[in-house]
């Protein structure tokens, strides 16, 4: 696509995705991340999330999950983080629905497929719904869909609401 | 085995029917523990390796939002209560823990989160959380458990509603889990 200039340099370098340019069925790009130890030490500390089936493994084997697992916030910033990355600076996340299917657990790789299901203008504004499914070794570990809002072209400003 | 793990969150117990009698209750307003600030965001960002300069780059993000802002997956983080502090533990912070049911342990299954204004740095956020439902008891493949829904709605300093977040949890007892033994006959 034609970089926008406009948005461009309203976002520090990186260009924004325009609603006018993203069609329904656009893949984004895959991110790989291996589930460690660390990443779940990581997790408790960021998040402040010290329920014993983040960080202690015997926990959660008599929780009956395989070892100990990732948290929902981990999975609300990966998720946002994929369809950021892919919209730009410029995107408004209006709405996240998260289903966590399986525990996602140490020893398991992530990796994302993620594409536009919707696009759609409502009171002038450009929405797009990404899925976002989050798949290991063992097949889905969580899905999500985003509601976001893009900026548009012509648009002298956007972001910020 | 005299190792007994720290629970976080203590969970009450009580039957179904009394869990039924909590739906539609309401917590009072909480502050949350800490602001809206950039260090704990910056290692949130870290965690997930988002790169999005509206969280690690001042000037842009002024230009954008007037500040430094919040990414949209810290909203329960902000939630989290201290796990202790001088005036004792708070206990009752999490309304999903509160409601009384016969599962040993828990965990989370689904959130549905909007956003409406920005959560910025400085931001002192409260939060507000509602029993929507408690569902009838359900087999899955962790145990025997039901499901409860919350609401939680969040503002900020200016009273505006900055999101809303609405968590299933799912609250059971892994001894009846698929892959556990058969219970004895009593």
């Amino acid at each position: 696509m034609t970089p926008d200039l406009q948005s461009a340099s309203s976002s520090g370098g990186k260009p924004s995705r325009l609603f006018e340019d993203v069609r329904e069925g656009e893949t984004l790009p895959e991110v790989v991340m291996p589930v460690t130890i660390s990443l779940c030490v990581r997790d408790a500390a960021a998040t402040h999330d010290f329920f014993p089936g983040h960080h202690d493994r015997d926990y959660a084997k008599a929780q009956n999950a395989r070892d100990s697992y990732l948290n929902t916030m981990f999975f609300h910033g990966f998720v946002d983080r994929v369809v950021t990355d892919w919209a730009g600076p410029d995107a408004w996340i209006a709405r996240r629905r998260l289903d966590m299917v399986v525990p996602v657990c140490i020893g398991d790789t992530m990796r994302t497929e993620a594409r536009v299901v919707r696009r759609r203008e409502e009171h002038g504004h450009g929405l797009v719904e990404v899925e976002v499914r989050v798949l290991t070794e063992r097949g889905l570990g969580a899905k999500a869909t985003l509601t976001c809002r893009l900026a548009r072209a012509g648009a002298s400003r956007s972001g910020s609401i | 085995m005299s190792y007994k793990p720290d629970t976080f969150l203590p969970i009450r117990f009580g039957t179904y029917e009394e869990a039924r009698a909590w739906i539609g209750r309401k917590t009072e307003v909480r502050p949350c523990d800490d602001e809206v600030n950039w260090q704990a965001i910056k290692y949130f960002c870290a965690l997930v390796q988002d790169g999005n300069p509206n969280y690690w780059n001042p000037d842009e993000a002024r230009r954008r939002h007037g500040a430094i802002i919040s990414p949209p997956g810290m909203l329960m983080v902000w939630l989290m209560p201290l796990p202790w502090r001088p005036q004792g533990k708070v206990e009752d912070a999490v309304i999903a823990t509160l409601v009384p049911l016969p599962g040993d342990t828990l965990i989370n299954v689904s959130t549905d989160s909007e956003y409406f204004i920005p959560m910025k740095v400085g931001d002192r956020l409260t939060v507000q959380e509602e029993v929507v439902e408690v569902a009838p008891e359900k087999n899955t493949s962790l145990g025997r458990g039901h499901f409860i829904t919350t609401l939680a709605t969040v503002r900020n300093q200016n009273a505006k509603v900055v999101a809303t977040n609405r968590n299933v949890m799912f609250r059971y007892s892994a001894a009846e889990g698929a892959g556990a033994k058969p219970r004895r006959p009593q």
